[in-house]
């Protein structure tokens, strides 16, 4: 028991009970209070009695809860014991009867409120009524006043009236005695009035002059009349004049205008005859080249002919003599060695000077040259017949990329490690009409001949080929970067046997053929060269599909 | 020897290839040749041959007129018929070719060996 405390607690203390208990921090201890309200919190609490009786309510559950004991003694000398339980259940008793009356309050303000509200908005429509009928009374107020207003004035105009009756009546009888003055003025009057006769007389006469003024004024009216007839004659004439004028301007500014639309289109006329001559020119002088083809091209068929005839015999006729020589050679080969053997011809006769070894020889190489003169002549005369190839043969579709192929194909070995082909085939459409092979011998010539212009240079070079087409033509570009061509030769290279090569190395015929193809092709072959750039062809042949 | 060897004429109007025809292929054939159509026209209604060569460029009758005049005179011929011709096989000889009135087209100038081949094939 040495650790268990008693506290007292005097009523000034009774706020700091909080504090007590922290201070005592749940040690044991017995707290007595004096007079405190709360009997939830006490132990045993002291109070004082009306009848100056100490009396004490001890707290029967934190009595139980400490395990201590309340002896009846204690009872007696003047203690009661506090359920708090049952304290607690009649707080929460009044507190809920206390929550449900504050609903019922609740409900009561509101539905105040709510008739607040209503007799609110109707003392508003009152209000508003009220200020209506103020304002009615307003108005109201304003007539009564202008009534009386016109009322008073009213009276003050029956005032004035009986005044201005009063002012009548007298003036009335003033005017009785003016009558009577009058009366005898006008009897004075009337003796007056011949006078006034004569006067009258006087004012017609003045009269009269005034109608003659009047009279004069008219004239004078119809004078200005006329000239203003006149006047307006003069203006109409004058609009006329303007009228005229303005039209004849508008005539010459037409005609200037018209001369100066004239003079552009004259201009215009004039610039298109210099390209249609131009045009003309480039025309003849293609339409030049293709006479001249075509004539040559009847007269290279004609000489082909007979070259094939004449070259027939020597072909022929040194074929029948190499047979004819291997025939007699054995026995000029037996002479030469009888010869060799006797140190003489013998019976033979023949010349000492001649050798007979040599001689065959020599024939035998003759025999050989021949042939292949004749032979190079037959290959000539083969190129000049493609040339001049007649239309007899029947045209078909032909695939131009298709061709080109063909002829880079034939090319590759003359092509191969030193000349780049770049290929750009854009042509969407390139069918066009002609003679199988022909086409591909032509581009092949074309080709050929830019790869010649190339090695000519003796370095590595590259050929562009490209197309392209139009709605009705297909554009075969073959580009080299050769040796490119003179201007002065430019104009001779379509020409049959013209060359600019090593003799041996070109017929001459190459473009010729590729010419007589491309014309026959209804095509058209364009050049742009520059010596030591390169050359580019441009042919531009008439598609298929379209007529 | 001769009995044995194809009986050929050959129609040209130029007698050097006559000549070099006939010397050419004188250990081949039988050759008969003839420097007009009309003269070959009058041998072969005389004589059967087993092949015709002609030239096709002659003065009044071309070889292809000559050919088509023969069919008329001898329809039913088993003649084999070559042109030879300095010309290229166009137009009317690639027809003739078509049509079999001709069987061969060889041009000039000839070599032996090949014209010999296409005789004998």
């Amino acid at each position: 028991m040495s650790n268990h405390q008693l506290v007292y607690l005097d009523p000034n203390f009774n706020t700091s009970l909080q504090q007590v208990f922290n201070e005592i921090n749940g040690k044991e201890a017995l707290l007595i209070s004096d007079n405190y309200t709360d009997q939830r919190f006490i132990m045993i609490n002291l109070i004082d009695t009306e009848e100056k009786k100490l009396k004490f309510e001890i707290n029967r559950a934190n009595i139980l809860n400490q395990g201590l004991l309340i002896l009846p003694d204690m009872v007696l000398a003047g203690g009661s014991e506090v359920d708090v339980a049952k304290l607690y259940k009649a707080s929460q008793d009044s507190m809920f009867l206390m929550q449900s009356e504050i609903r019922k309050m609740r409900t009561l303000f509101d539905s105040l409120r709510k008739n607040i509200a209503k007799s609110q908005s109707l003392i508003e429509l009152q209000q508003g009524e009220l200020e209506t009928q103020q304002l009615e009374i307003d108005t109201k107020q304003q007539t009564v006043n202008a009534q009386r207003l016109s009322l008073e004035q009213l009276k003050s105009d029956v005032k004035l009236s009986e005044n201005i009756l009063e002012e009548f009546t007298s003036s009335l009888n003033k005017r009785e005695k003016d009558l009577e003055v009058l009366q005898e003025e006008i009897a004075e009057q009337s003796a007056q009035l011949n006078d006034g006769s004569v006067l009258v007389q006087d004012q017609l006469d003045k009269i009269k002059a005034q109608e003659d003024v009047i009279a004069q004024g008219e004239k004078n009216i119809d004078e200005l009349t006329v000239r203003f007839a006149n006047q307006r004659q003069t203006i109409w004439l004058l609009i006329l004049f303007s009228l005229i004028v303005l039209a004849s301007l508008i005539l010459i500014l037409r005609a200037y205008f018209l001369r100066r639309q004239f003079v552009s289109r004259l201009q215009e006329q004039k610039e298109e005859l210099t390209k249609l001559l131009a045009e003309l020119n480039a025309t003849q002088s293609q339409l030049v080249q293709s006479e001249k083809m075509a004539s040559l091209g009847v007269l290279t068929a004609g000489i082909a002919h007979e070259i094939n005839n004449a070259i027939n015999f020597v072909y022929s006729g040194i074929q029948i003599l190499s047979n004819s020589y291997s025939d007699i050679r054995p026995i000029l080969t037996n002479l030469q060695e009888i010869k060799a053997k006797n140190g003489t011809s013998g019976d033979l006769k023949i010349d000492e000077n001649i050798d007979l070894e040599e001689s065959v020889n020599y024939i035998d190489q003759m025999i050989e040259s021949i042939v292949i003169g004749a032979e190079r002549t037959t290959d000539i005369v083969k190129g000049l017949r493609t040339f001049s190839r007649s239309e007899d043969e029947n045209q078909t579709e032909i695939d131009v990329h298709e061709d080109l192929e063909v002829a880079l194909l034939l090319l590759n070995s003359r092509i191969k490690n030193v000349i780049d082909i770049k290929k750009g085939l854009k042509a969407t459409n390139s069918v066009v009409r002609g003679y199988k092979g022909q086409l591909s011998q032509a581009l092949l010539n074309f080709i050929s001949n830019s790869i010649d212009a190339i090695n000519e240079r003796n370095e590595s070079g590259e050929i562009k080929i490209t197309t392209e087409s139009t709605a009705d033509k297909i554009k075969v570009s073959i580009c080299d970067n050769g040796g490119g061509i003179e201007p002065s030769v430019l104009a001779k290279i379509y020409d049959p046997f013209f060359t600019t090569k090593e003799i041996g190395k070109g017929t001459g015929l190459g473009l010729s053929i590729a010419y007589g193809i491309i014309e026959r092709h209804k095509g058209v072959i364009s050049v742009n060269s520059v010596v030591n750039k390169g050359t580019t062809f441009i042919i531009e042949l008439p598609l298929m599909n379209v007529r | 020897m001769s009995d044995n060897k194809l009986k050929l004429i050959y129609v040209d109007d130029e007698h050097i290839n006559l000549l070099l025809f006939e010397k050419m292929f004188r250990n081949d054939f039988d050759v008969h040749t003839e420097s007009s159509a009309m003269l070959a026209l009058d041998y072969l209604q005389q004589n059967d041959v087993d092949l015709i060569v002609t030239d096709q460029i002659m003065p009044i009758m071309t070889g292809l007129e000559f050919l088509t005049e023969l069919q008329k005179v001898k329809p039913d011929n088993q003649f084999k018929r070559v042109m030879v011709s300095g010309y290229s096989p166009e137009g009317p000889i690639s027809e003739a070719l078509d049509n079999n009135l001709l069987h061969a087209f060889v041009s000039k100038p000839w070599r032996y060996q090949t014209l010999k081949d296409i005789l004998l094939a």
